[in-house]
């Protein structure tokens, strides 16, 4: 006879690659599969009770603020103020310009907890410039696809507050641990820049004039609108002023004064905010909703351990379990949004991760990196979805111009196995 | 006649993402004002984390529905983006049939939910004692709405009218 695991992920497989929506698949099979296994449940009343509790977890009212906050910096003039800000100073280092699209995501990612909101709002401006003064195009669309995923490591970051949630981890911890890797990605795309094109010096255009000291230091001015609001966000939860509940808050009130102050607060565009984050919202309520009642349903048949027992007996040592980890995470990545790769995963993986030694909060960061990777690979990419909308070049090239980050990304996978304290030291310090 | 009903299920949807949206705003308004308060009077709203889970609750839930109509919700494409014309409706008048016993099976547990809340008079624990039965019937209704969305999608492809009508996921959040 099948059993539960069984059921389990051949009811997923059939439903997913069916074409069913994610959140209904993670229900129908939650549903299902505790009608069979376990007939004496009141089926109705455990989904009930468990829909009405996770949708009304304080925990995760951070989640709609920081996603309104992203909605109405979008809709401001933020990405060509970064442009204008950055340029000048970016002029002087190997690849010059191209910095713009790592520096310019790495501070954007730094108020938004989303790649693709990165993304979009930073290239919207710099990969029209790049293009237009000759950068060359791969370069450009990759750079520019790898940086838009540091949204997600670069607190606030919406994987990392569902992370929190779902794993029972403090989410304050969660985002002190993204900063060191996050910034160290946004360094090792900018060192595989500078390599690149000072051994292809023609993938850049020829050097322009120098630019005055004065005009570099009135350049900033651009900058100090997010300067403020990475102060307000990240600043007032580091130095415990605010709870990151309250840092969200926060970030709402600045996120409409930037938009105040660059007259782009309307009617309109404060409906389309509101309406682009009941979307999201409801996007991301659909798949956790079914994710936490599948994992408990999952518990109360013991899914989890019997997985656990299969690896187990595999006699993996941990950074096996990783790289097998990677590899499955790589893999899902190319079918399935990441977020949903993670949350649907979980139950069984974050068990097998703390089983072999590792803590959540390293654990966490390395599935936001396993996110990461998922948004620059083919066919379901969603940072290549939006190149494609900016240039209309084919999926294939802009994933091609994206491989050399996606490698970057799986090369720091590597660095925080050797060096954990590069996550885990932050969250520790600050405690 | 079907033309009207998916018209009018498209219109109650999104009363449900107004619902939605009017929440969100609140909750972010009624922190803000949390956050001055605390910090310039030492003065707390006691409603203040109850409500918030009723308003998080609100823009999560009512907004299920509209979502799927403008394609918001997320699938995985590797099957169905292969086929077109004919087979593509059928696989998604099979899809949307697949969703709906479940969609339904939610609506009315939530339903039969806040329909309990109502017989024991079931209250909040936080000092407001809220009567349950509000936020709950909120929920339940956004649930339902999800369940018209699919009834007006399979509608559609039975029609042979575009299934959605939006852009897809939208930019400025996760997607």
């Amino acid at each position: 006879m099948i059993g539960p695991v069984a059921f389990v992920l051949f009811g997923l497989a059939v439903l997913l690659t069916g074409g069913l929506w994610i959140g209904i698949s993670l229900f129908s099979v939650g549903v299902l599969s505790l009608e069979f296994f376990r007939p004496s449940m009141r089926v109705d009343r455990f989904l009930a009770n468990d829909f009405w509790s996770s949708a009304t977890a304080v925990e995760l009212v951070t989640l709609p603020l920081f996603i309104l906050m992203g909605e109405i910096l979008f809709h401001t003039r933020l990405s060509s103020a970064l442009f204008s800000g950055l340029a000048p100073w970016t002029n002087r280092l190997p690849g010059r310009l191209l910095h713009v699209n790592v520096i310019g995501c790495t501070l954007f990612a730094a108020v938004s907890g989303s790649s693709a909101a990165t993304l979009a709002t930073v290239g919207r401006i710099t990969l029209k410039e790049l293009l237009a003064r000759g950068y060359n195009r791969s370069l450009a669309m990759g750079s520019l696809a790898g940086a838009g995923t540091l949204g997600f490591l670069i607190p606030p970051s919406i994987p990392m507050i569902v992370y929190g949630v779902l794993a029972d981890v403090s989410i304050l911890d969660m985002f002190a641990a993204g900063i060191g890797p996050g910034l160290a990605l946004a360094a090792g795309y900018m060192i595989y820049l500078a390599i690149r094109t000072t051994i292809t010096p023609s993938m850049v255009p020829a050097r322009e004039e120098s630019i005055p000291w004065g005009v570099r230091i009135r350049a900033l001015g651009e900058l100090w609108p997010i300067v403020f609001l990475i102060v307000a966000v990240i600043g007032s939860m580091y130095a415990g002023w605010a709870s990151v509940t309250e840092a969200a808050a926060i970030g709402v009130l600045g996120a409409l004064l930037i938009a105040l102050m660059h007259r782009t607060l309307t009617l309109a565009t404060l409906k389309a905010s509101l309406f682009g984050a009941v979307r999201t919202c409801s996007m991301i309520a659909l798949i956790i909703l079914g994710a936490l009642f599948l994992s408990k349903g999952m518990a109360a048949l013991g899914v989890p351990r019997q997985v656990a027992g299969f690896i187990d007996s595999l006699g993996l040592s941990p950074y096996e379990l990783i790289l097998l980890l990677l590899v499955f995470y790589l893999a899902l990545g190319c079918v399935l949004d990441g977020l949903s790769a993670i949350v649907m995963t979980l139950p069984v993986t974050l068990p097998l991760a703390i089983a072999a030694g590792f803590d959540p909060i390293w654990f966490g960061v390395f599935l936001v990196i396993t996110i990461e990777m998922a948004q620059v690979t083919p066919p379901v990419g969603f940072n290549l979805f939006i190149i494609k909308g900016f240039t209309g070049d084919s999926l294939g090239r802009i994933a091609q111009a994206s491989l050399p980050f996606l490698l970057i990304m799986v090369a720091l996978v590597g660095v925080i196995a050797a060096f954990p304290e590069l996550v885990t030291w932050l969250p520790r310090t600050i405690k | 006649m079907i033309r009207v009903l998916i018209a009018a299920i498209d219109r109650l949807c999104l009363f449900g993402a107004w619902i939605g949206a009017v929440a969100t705003g609140l909750l972010a308004v009624m922190l803000i004002a949390e956050v001055a308060a605390t910090s310039l009077f030492s003065f707390s709203q006691f409603y203040a984390v109850e409500y918030s889970a009723y308003f998080l609750g609100a823009g999560l839930v009512c907004g299920l529905g509209w979502t799927l109509s403008r394609g918001g919700h997320i699938r995985v494409g590797v099957v169905y983006e292969r086929f077109s014309g004919r087979a593509l409706r059928w696989l998604d008048a099979g899809c949307t049939l697949a969703a709906l016993p479940v969609s339904i099976f939610i609506s009315l547990a939530m339903v039969r939910f806040a329909w309990d809340s109502v017989t024991r008079g079931s209250k909040s624990f936080y000092p407001s004692e809220t009567p349950l039965l509000y936020p709950q019937a909120v929920i339940a209704f956004g649930c339902c709405l999800l369940t018209l969305a699919l009834v007006a999608r399979l509608l559609r492809v039975l029609a042979r009218l575009p299934t959605e009508d939006g852009d897809g996921p939208s930019l400025g959040g996760v997607h």
